[in-house]
Parts: structure tokens; sequence; C-alpha cells
């Protein structure tokens, strides 16, 4: 059995706005072990960014976390047994963020401070979490180098910089405290696909040499194909598909998941016209009495309409949210 | 094809790094003698490394950037000294779709304010109904539904793909004659994108609307592009109808841009590319080589010593390298 780094329990996150609740996390029960890399898609707006930073406990008003749990596997492999995040001090979720856990944010290049250089920045992290000067002074190069950039950077004002070379202080910067845990919302959306390349190459070497963990959100699909060791899909605040990339890519069990595989361009033959799923995605405001993806969905039948679907699991041993599965064809 | 945006001999400098210490700091060479030129209803893809200028080149066509040396024109007019009523009616006409959609919305006002910031200084005889029913409408176009749930929010209540789609949605308002994207689509995911890239090739076929199309995606970048840039370290290496230049790139720096490009296939693991990080010291701008003499597969003694010039290898497809033409 695979040991988990982390893990979700029902997790429920709502927005809470006057025009209404946004329930953006539906009943969330994922896990993620030790050493493996897991890609996570779906429609904009679905709730990924928000589901990721659960994992850090940063959200914000009106943000709220309404229900559920998360626990987090500490010690080298995990042998230190589960600590609930969410019934973490202050002091210990200091400690968690960055040195155990850390986040790439989403388009996360301005969250650099234009007025510091890069090398101050980084410094200043890493002297936060324990390193003394002279280590921390070291590192730099060597986490810059890592995210593909001339140590030459360093002495460089973010606002100096291009948009992908900023993102890839931002990498640097959430690499360089050794964390355990990574979460990168759409690390390489800035980047061209040559560095794009090196830095999954760099990811996947940390991962398979110092076991770090890694959940990587992204709309790239290409890019999990060649990355991740699993992926999940989420639609309407739920995950609503889960396996291996292979099974996964080969056997795409959610109409949903079928539907995201066949609309992106393609570098070569014909150029076909691409269309988009037709609709929209739901209302999370509203509460959900059937297949959220029901109305939008080219395979519906009555059953879709009596309530919503739980994940089942499928003959390959990979799961979706659909009632197509394990029915007689 | 008349052309809207002609760029010649562009050359812009950057001085970054400097401190009390180290007055001169250094010097980027961003952009380095670009020629280029964008047809009515054309849509030209840029594509080409991190840092090579994109974003440069793309703020200096709209004069949101001054640059060192060589002439910009927009329908026959430099820009480079347009004054204020000229200056004024260029700004109406053109449009910019920032790289990050975070930056280029003020987190303090609502997506309504932010987005009808142009109708107020540019169509003054717009009243407010009319406003928010464009508003509305191009909100609803761009598959933010029902806009009314978008149009009092603050961008910080928005997922990232959704204040993309707003930053389009205030560009493309303006029925401007010519826009850069940058990186427009890069958030969205691939069934939104889907749609938004089929809104912007149909405003572009009804309207006649030109368009500058930075993007990383290669991928994209066919599916848009009439033509395609390919830029690396300030400077144009390989220019050609996107077809073209895609299905028989000529540049080495070009070939492996594309054989990058990840496949959606977890059983066909990723090509390995010729160069990886490092090199980093000898990548310097200005040389008076090729710039892309350390990292290129095939490099000769000459590539060392003179720039390679643009040349027109095939019929409408130009590559500046020593490959060809000796
Ligand atoms: N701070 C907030 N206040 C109110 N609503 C919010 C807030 N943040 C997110 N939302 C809403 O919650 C839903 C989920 O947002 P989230 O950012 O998690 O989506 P996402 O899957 O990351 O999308 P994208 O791919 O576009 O980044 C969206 O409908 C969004 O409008
Ligand atoms: N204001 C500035 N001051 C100093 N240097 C700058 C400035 N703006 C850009 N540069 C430098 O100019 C070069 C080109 O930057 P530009 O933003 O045009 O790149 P880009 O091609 O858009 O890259 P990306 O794909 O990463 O966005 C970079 O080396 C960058 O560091
Ligand atoms: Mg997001
Ligand atoms: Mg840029």
């Amino acid at each position: 059995m695979a040991t988990p780094i982390i893990e979700t329990r029902n997790l429920g996150v709502d927005y809470l706005l006057e025009s209404g609740t946004v329930n953006a996390v539906r009943d969330v029960s994922f896990q993620i072990n030790l050493g493996e890399i897991v890609g996570l898609v779906g429609e904009s707006g679905c709730g990924k960014s928000t589901l990721a930073m659960t994992f850090l406990k940063i959200v914000t008003p009106p943000g709220k976390i309404t229900k559920g749990k998360i626990f987090y596997y500490s010690g080298a492999d995990g042998q230190n047994g589960p600590v609930s995040v969410l019934e973490m001090t202050s002091g210990k979720l200091r400690r968690y963020r960055w040195k155990e856990v850390s986040m790439i944010f989403q388009a996360s290049m301005n969250s650099l401070n234009p007025v510091i250089r890069v090398e101050e920045q980084l410094i200043d992290t890493m002297l936060d979490h324990g390193y003394d000067e002279e280590e921390a002074d070291k590192r730099v190069n060597v986490y810059l180098n890592m995210a593909g950039l001339d140590p030459k950077v360093r002495r460089s004002f973010p606002h100096e910089l291009s948009g992908g070379m900023k993102q890839r202080v931002v990498i640097a910067m959430a690499l360089c405290c050794e964390p355990k845990f990574l979460i990168a919302d759409e690390p390489t959306t800035a980047l061209d696909v040559v560095v794009q390349r090196q830095i999954l190459d760099q990811l996947k070497e940390l991962s398979r040499k110092l076991g770090l963990s890694v959940l990587f959100i992204t709309h790239d699909i290409s890019v999990i194909a060649g990355l991740a060791d699993r992926l999940a899909v989420m639609y309407a605040g739920k995950i609503v598909e889960v396996g291996t990339v292979t099974e996964v890519f080969k056997t795409p069990l959610h109409p949903y998941t079928a539907a995201l595989m066949s609309s992106f361009p393609s570098l070569t033959g014909e150029k076909k016209k691409l269309r988009g799923i037709p609709g929209a995605p739901p209302d999370l405001r509203k509460s959900v009495t059937e297949c959220p993806f029901a109305p939008r969905c080219p395979r519906v039948f009555d059953k879709c309409h009596t309530g919503e679907p739980p994940l089942i699991k499928s003959a390959d041993g990979h799961m979706a949210a659909c009632y197509l599965i394990n029915m007689e064809k | 094809m008349d052309p809207v945006v002609e760029i010649e001999n562009v050359t812009k400098d950057f001085n970054s790094g400097r401190s009390l210490r180290n007055r001169k700091g250094m010097v980027t060479r961003a952009l380095d003698e670009i020629n280029l030129s964008i047809g009515r209803g054309e849509v030209l893809g840029l594509v080409g490394e991190s840092g090579s200028g994109k974003t440069t080149l793309g703020l200096a066509i709209l004069k949101l950037l001054d640059v060192d040396r060589g002439a910009i024109k927009f329908k026959g007019a430099d820009v480079t000294d347009l004054k204020r009523g000229g200056l004024n009616d260029f700004r109406k006409q053109t449009q910019m779709i920032f790289q990050d959609p975070y930056e280029s919305l003020n987190p303090f006002i609502s997506i309504y304010k932010s987005v009808s910031a142009g109708l107020d200084v540019f169509r003054k005889e717009m009243n407010s109904e009319e406003k928010i029913s464009l508003v509305s409408s191009t909100m609803e176009s761009l598959d933010l539904r029902p806009p009314d749930d978008f149009l009092y929010k603050l961008p910080g209540q928005l997922s990232g793909g959704q204040r993309q789609r707003v930053v389009i949605a205030r560009a493309v308002m303006m029925s401007p004659s010519f826009i850069v994207a940058d990186e427009a689509v890069s958030m969205l995911d691939v069934s939104i994108r889907a749609d938004i890239l089929n809104k912007l090739i149909s405003l572009k076929e009804k309207t006649d609307m030109s368009m500058l199309f930075i993007t990383h995606d290669i991928a994209v970048a066919r599916y848009i592009s009439d033509r395609l840039a390919v830029m690396h370290l300030g400077q144009i290496v390989e220019y050609g109808v996107a077809e073209d230049v895609i299905g028989d790139p000529l540049h080495p720096y070009t070939q492996i841009l594309i054989n990058a490009v990840p496949v959606a296939d977890p059983e066909s693991p990723p090509k390995p590319i010729p160069f990886t990080k490092g090199d980093w010291e000898k990548v310097n701008r200005g040389y008076k080589g090729c710039s892309f003499v350390d990292r290129c597969p095939s490099v000769m003694d000459i590539c060392r010593q003179k720039k390679p010039e643009m040349r027109e290898e095939k019929p409408g497809h130009k590559v500046a390298c020593f490959i060809y033409g000796n």
C-alpha cells in the first residue's frame, strides 16, 4: 500500500457572498501519496485553486471551510502519523507552510515584491525557516539554476524580469526550503515549452530522488501525460474521475473527461475546427439534485436526473462519478 | 495585403540590476533589429523563449514603451511621433490583453468599473444603460454567464480563468482594429479556450481586426495564426506562414521548440531536448555572432563570426541561419 502524505476527508469550502453561498468545493475525499505526482485538471472556476488552498489552510473570508478534515503525515515516511491540519496552532502552521508544504500560486509572478531584489526575497524566506545567512546565500544560485534561471538574475528587481522569468523565481522560492509536498497551481503556463520541460524534468527528479510529492494543477492535459503518476479531474466542486494517468488517458470514463481530451488543438495533421463543450458549468449556489454534468452531457439518460452519482470503481480500478460505469453496454 | 503594422529595425535596450555601487548594472538587448509586418485582418503568432522580448515587442508596437532605434508604423503613420489628437485616435483603435490578468485588473474596483473604463474615455456619447448592456453582452459572449454574477465582484473573487476572460472582454469591447494578445488564453481550460479562440477568429473575420498573438503554446499558435514569427534572445529567427513554420521548421531553435511540445500520450515518453539549463553565462545578447551558437546542435565556425541575416529560404518562409544558402 502506498503511504499518504496528505489526505482530505469530505472537505467542503463555501464562499459566502451577498448573492448567495457558492459551494466551491463539495465533499472532496482525496489522497496524495509520498513521492507521487498527481495532476489536477478541470474547467475554469470548478474549484481547483480553492481546494489547493485548503491544504495550506489559507482560505480567507468570504471563503470558509465548512466541513471535513485534512490530515498531513509528517516524518520521513509518514511514520509520525496523521496530524490534523485544520486544528494546527498558528505556530505549527508557520512551520508547516513552506517547510513541509509549499505552494506556487496561480499567476503568482506578481506576488513578488517589486521593490526588493530577487536574492533578498529568496534569502528572507530561507532565514525565516531556519537556514543561516551564509547557507541561504549559497542556496540562491542553486535554486535559481534549478528553475532554469541565470544566477545573475538574483540582483534584479522583479519588474525587470519577463513574465516567465518572474514565474521561475516563484518556483525557486517554493522549492528553496525543501518542502516535502509541493502544490503547483498552473506553474508553467507562462513558460515556453523548452523551459517548461526543464522544470518538469526537475520536479520529476526531485520526486524520484527526494520523494517530493506534488499536486500539479494545470489546464494542459498533455503536460500531465508526461509528468504525473495519477490524474484527478474536477467538475463543479467535486472530483469526478481519478486514476493512474494511463488509465484515465486510455479509457476516460466520465463523459466530461472524454470531452476535455478531445478539445485541444494539435500540432500535426489537418487543422480541425475546435469545439468547446457546449453549455455552461452549473451555478454553484444552487443545491445539486442531479448529476451536475447532465445538462451538457452527450450520453445523459434517465438515471442522471435522479441524484448526483458517487465515485464508482470501474473494471480497471480507476474511479469516476458517472452512472454509465459498469452498466451493460 | 496592406499592412496595418510595420516594424522596421526596432531595437530596445534595458538597464537592470542597477545599484549605488554598480551604477551601470547590466544591459539587456530586449529587441535587436526587429523587422515585421502585420496585415489587415491578419493574425501574426509570436512564439519564443521566455525572456526573448515578446512582451516588449507588443508594448513597443502599442507605444506603451519607447524604443531606442527604428520605426513602428500604424496604418502608414509613424507612432513614435504621435501627438495628442493622433495618439488619442491610436489608443482608441488599439488594445492590449496583458500577460498577467492579476496585475492588469485593479483589485479594489469592481469588474464593471474596470471593463467600462475605456468606454468612459472613448465613447462619451453612450449613456449608462447602453454601457451596461454592451459590457454584459461582451461578457456573455466570453462565457461569463450570467454577467450580473461577475459585474459587481472584485477581481479577487474570480478564478484565474474568469479573470483572464474579463481582460479579453475589456479589450474586444472597444472594437479595436489591432490587438496585442499576450498569453491571453494561457489560463483557460481547453474547452473554454476552444470557444474563445473561435470567437477571436470570427471577430477577426467579421471586422478585419489584426492581431499579434503571443503564446507559448505552439498548437494554439497554429490554430489561430495566419503567419508565425519565432523569437530568440531579442531577434526574430524564423518567420512565415504558420503552417509552413510548424510543419517544416528551418531554424534549429524552432526545431527544438517544436520537439519539446508535450504530447498527450502517457505511453510516448517526452523526447529529450539537446540542451538543458546552464550555459547561461555564454548566452549574451548583442553578440557579434548568432545568438544561438552555444546551444545549437549544428553550430559552425561562421556562426561565431557574424550574425546571420534573414533570408527567404522558401517562398514566404524566412530564416536567419547559416545552414541555409551557403
Ligand atoms: N475570494 C473569492 N470570493 C468569492 N468567490 C470566489 C473567490 N475565489 C473563488 N471564488 C469562486 O469560487 C469558484 C471556484 O474558484 P477557483 O479559483 O477555485 O477555480 P479554479 O478551478 O481554480 O479555476 P481556474 O482554472 O479558472 O483558475 C469560482 O466560481 C470563483 O468565482
Ligand atoms: N522594465 C525592464 N527593465 C529591465 N529589463 C527588462 C524590463 N522589461 C523587460 N526586461 C528584460 O527584457 C527581456 C525581454 O523581456 P520580455 O518581457 O519582453 O520577455 P518575453 O518574451 O515576454 O518573456 P515571457 O515569455 O517570459 O513573458 C528580459 O530579459 C527582461 O529581463
Ligand atoms: Mg485557479
Ligand atoms: Mg512576456
